[in-house]
């Protein structure tokens, strides 16, 4: 089986190499169980709220409901996959899309902290190095004027309050 | 006031200095995520869609409507000399777009795909001006259970019409209904799986989770990919079609643009359904039905000209119902929201300028779009160059500083960030965001007029098929059986079927 799924890789590139292929059918089955557990939260979330009757329905009703039908959905989703043949592999795990989540959670834990410019800053000189293979000084030139149009953009021209940070 | 005196205020909206530019901004930056691959107006509409909150309400629309329209119109440039669709819509424009295209024939085609978008786009405003007042007015005097069976109605719809699977198509509206009842319940104010966090007091940001769920998974994707792209280049003076070209294009975009504006109405992939019931059409009209698929010029007219004929169709929905039929109108329906408009049978009177500055401006565009594709389809095509590697960054700091302006939270970047990984993961194992995203938008309201039709009928179930909701009801479905049956009629099925073996 493994062999037959290192001899179809479906990511080109050399970025590609870090993918790992997943069996189609563990992955729907990690889905699956990943809506059952977001519906087991919704249903968990709306006992602890006024559920009101079936005819006049308070703020727990929805949710529940939901959640109900969405458990419903997924063991749905859960016997299809155990029925059917599983298809082709699923590739995750590619270079690019890691660096640039990554990147991403970075901006999202520094922004405040480290104010905006510094954090975007920081994150376009990243992906270029990284994603475009920039040369150090192009890297340098495009995440300066980078974030110097951002300024011009963003705060002169609409007025947008971005943190600063200890700068 | 008649519709003509309206109409001459949306001008005023239209023409003023703001209301132009922003209008080409629009058509511009949709005519760009149209030709770029993997961008298409829903990415372009949600990265654009913060910097519309220092504008006001008319304006901010007219820019985001611009941009739905605009990647219309570019999405055909790549299907013709690339053999790339930039969007959804533009698959079927691949078959005999690029096949003139290899034949040196790429100016025509290009020329007949731009002229017969801007008359499909231009008779479907016409007839959003003509349909939605009235219909609006209709719409004034039903209660919340009709509104209720209508977003089950069109909620089914885009389970049934959806092309992958309706198990997971419906998992996605269960689940994106679901996250809609995160924040304080409108009706009695109780908190709901916010844990004491004020910041979720309004439920999850809606800017955060779409450009988290179409924008950053669509980013993910592309970047998997890795295409040297050839484009086929063809010179100004190229363009001009032969009298032969105009001869054969003309009764296909006439009936383009009738498939287009009639099946604009479907729920969920009307501009996708449109241009493969366009060419299954010219197809069956044709006298040489065997020149399809080597180069036959009414195989991009009809199908161009029907794509962009839907949009004016689809804003029928939500500017007289409130009730957005497609992604790309929940979209908008979110930026009126945001902009304290309300859109639905109400929106014609309380803000006839949002309305008809629209309907103006989408003139406007669509004159605009037919002088910058043509001219410049050297210059669109040239973006392709552009590698993606300087192109990611661009996007994702335009995404993050527009999702943190909306709130000022960076919890808002994370919701984006996180429901990015999310949406690429499901999108990996074929659950489509669409769904999930028009349930988000629909939720609220949904539950609202669903809570408040059972008050008002004191608890009885049966206020859901009262004699309005039921005449609504028939009236949507008969509607939408009619489409069907025509779809089935003129081969849509078919269509798809040969496009998947032609890929």
């Amino acid at each position: 089986m493994s062999g037959e799924l290192e001899a179809r890789p479906s990511i080109e590139g050399e970025q590609g190499a870090w993918a790992r292929p997943l069996p189609n059918r563990i992955g729907e089955m990690i889905v699956a169980a990943a809506l059952f557990g977001a519906a087991a939260f919704f249903i968990w979330g709306s006992l602890y709220l006024p559920f009101g009757g079936i005819g006049l329905p308070g703020p727990g009703f929805f949710p529940f409901a939901l959640g109900v039908a969405l458990a419903l959905f997924a063991l749905a989703i859960f016997a299809r996959v155990l029925s059917e043949p599983g298809g082709d592999p699923v590739y995750l795990g590619h270079r690019d899309v890691l660096v640039v989540f990554a990147a991403l959670g970075g901006v999202a834990l520094t922004f405040e902290t480290l104010g905006a410019y510094a954090s975007l800053g920081a994150f376009t000189a990243i992906l270029l190095l990284v994603l475009a293979k920039s040369a150090l000084w192009r890297v340098a030139l495009g995440t300066g004027l980078g974030m110097v149009a951002v300024w011009v953009a963003f705060k002169v021209l609409l007025g947008v309050q971005l943190p600063t940070g200890p700068f | 006031m008649n519709a003509f005196d309206h109409l001459i205020q949306g001008f005023a909206v239209a023409l003023s200095w703001k209301g132009l530019l922003y209008c080409f901004i629009g058509v511009l930056w949709g005519t760009i995520v149209g030709v770029l691959p993997g961008l298409g107006p829903l990415a372009g509409m949600t990265l654009l869609l913060p910097l519309t909150f220092g504008l006001d309400p008319a304006t901010g629309i007219i820019m985001l409507t611009g941009i739905f329209y605009g990647a219309m119109y570019g999405g055909s440039t790549t299907s013709i000399l690339v053999r790339i669709p930039g969007e959804a819509a533009s698959v079927i424009t691949c078959i005999d777009g690029y096949e003139m295209a290899r034949q040196g024939r790429a100016g025509p085609a290009l020329m007949i795909a731009a002229v017969g978008s801007f008359i499909g786009g231009t008779v479907s405003v016409l007839g959003l001006m003509l349909v939605a007042p009235p219909l609006a007015r209709v719409m004034v005097a039903i209660g919340p259970s009709v509104e209720v069976v209508l977003m089950l109605l069109a909620l089914c719809v885009i389970t049934f019409v959806s092309g992958g699977s309706r198990l997971k198509t419906a998992a996605m509206i269960v689940l994106g209904l679901a996250v809609g009842t995160v924040g304080f319940d409108k009706l009695t104010g109780a908190p709901r799986f916010t844990f004491g966090n004020l910041g979720l007091a309004d439920g999850l940001s809606f800017t955060a989770l779409a450009i988290g769920l179409f924008g950053l998974s669509e980013i993910f994707i592309n970047l998997e990919k890795s295409e040297t792209i050839k484009a086929i280049r063809p010179k100004l003076k190229e363009l001009v079609p032969r009298w032969k070209d105009l001869k054969d294009a003309a009764p296909a975009v006439g009936r383009g643009t009738i498939v287009g504006f009639i099946f604009g109405i479907i729920p969920g992939v009307s501009h996708v359904v449109s241009t493969f019931v366009a060419y299954a059409l010219e197809k069956r009209f044709s006298r040489h039905p065997e020149r399809f698929g080597k180069g036959a010029i009414e195989g991009v007219a009809g199908p161009e000209s029907a794509n962009n004929a839907t949009t004016g169709t689809a804003m029928i929905p939500l500017l007289a119902l409130g009730i957005p039929s497609i992604p790309a109108t929940a979209i908008l329906l979110s930026a009126l929201t945001i902009h304290g408009v309300q859109p639905g049978p109400l929106l014609l009177t309380d803000n006839p300028q949002v309305f008809w500055g629209l309907v103006a401006s989408m003139y406007i565009g669509n004159v605009v779009l037919l002088i910058l594709n043509l001219p410049l389809v050297g210059i669109f095509v040239n973006l392709l160059r552009i590698p993606y590697g300087w192109l990611v960054p661009i996007i994702l700091v335009i995404s993050v500083i527009g999702v943190y302006s909306v709130n000022f939270k960076h919890t808002d970047i994370w919701i984006m960030v996180l429901s990015g990984g999310v949406g690429y993961l499901l999108r990996k194992f074929g659950y489509e965001m669409a769904p999930l995203l028009l349930a988000l938008v629909l939720g609220d309201r949904l539950e609202e007029n669903f809570r408040l039709a059972l008050t008002m009928s004191g608890g009885s179930y049966a206020t859901f098929a009262d004699q309005a909701s039921l005449i609504v009801l028939a009236s949507a479905l008969s509607l939408l059986g009619v489409l069907q049956a025509l779809a089935w009629a003129f081969g849509y099925r078919k269509a798809i079927a040969d496009e998947a073996e032609r890929a």
